[in-house]
């Protein structure tokens, strides 16, 4: 899936180094509701247990075909049609500074229109405002009663649940249209 | 709203330590990055109700230009 500069594709074996190098750098660690750091032995179980499912969920987001970051959907549900996008960019510096909106955007889009998903849900750390807020932008609404705590650095931390319907990232649609122009 | 109330809305989305001021040029403030980038588009929306494009928003060098871009 392809917008502008930025595309999706599905990860290859030979990414792996690169997006557990990704997913252990503190400033993606610092979001992740794991506790622990990623093993080598553990990521590579992971990627040949992935390859396995019917439907590609994991991916590499490019900027001029070089890989930036990752989009990934965990809690695939095709009976409830609902999933948990998760997404970052994981090396900076390359791409535009518009990238973190290109990568929302092809996360949320392809939920709903590649793997045919109604319902989006995703869960953010309380005090991580900037990611508190860009989903808000992107079109989630935050489910209210909903507080699981994770434990983080030791820490006991508050969570904050999230969900974008369809139906209303639809109805959005023309305003994020007029963005991109 | 005034350049002091456009600040204090900059500096929260940015949570920067740095001082800025409206000739502070983007590229010496490390916190405007990809995800300020997407929450100024989401401030010019909410507290200016300015649906500002991309394209204009890359373009801007200073603080005064993103200033400029939801007050004209």
């Amino acid at each position: 899936m392809t917008i502008k500069e930025y595309k999706m594709r599905q990860i290859e074996e030979a990414d792996l180094a690169m997006i557990l190098a990704w997913r252990n750098s503190d400033q993606i660690h610092s979001m992740m509701l794991t506790e622990h750091k990623i093993s080598r032995e553990e990521h590579w179980a992971w990627f040949h247990k992935m390859k396995k499912h019917a439907v590609a969920t994991n991916f590499i987001f490019e900027y001029r075909n070089k890989p930036i970051g990752y989009i990934g959907y965990t809690d695939y549900d095709t009976t409830r049609r609902k999933c948990a996008p998760g997404a970052y960019i994981g090396e900076r510096g390359i791409a535009s500074i518009d990238c973190g909106f290109y990568l929302m955007y092809l996360a949320v889009d392809y939920a709903f229109n590649q793997l045919e998903m109604e319902y989006l849900e995703t869960t953010v750390f309380s005090k991580n405002l900037r990611a508190l807020r860009i989903d808000q932008f992107i079109g989630y609404e935050i489910i209210s009663g909903i507080n699981k705590q994770y434990i983080k650095n030791g820490q006991l931390e508050n969570t904050v649940m999230l969900s974008l319907t369809k139906a209303s990232w639809l109805k959005n649609h023309n305003n994020r249209l007029k963005l991109m122009q | 709203m005034g350049q002091d109330i456009f600040l204090e809305k900059l500096t929260n989305i940015l949570t920067t330590d740095t001082d800025i001021n409206m000739e502070t040029p983007l590229a010496e403030i490390i916190e405007w990055d990809s995800v300020s980038f997407v929450l100024f588009l989401g401030m010019a929306d909410v507290s200016y109700h300015k649906k500002l494009k991309m394209n204009d928003v890359k373009k801007a060098q200073t603080i005064a230009d993103l200033f400029k871009l939801v007050t004209i």
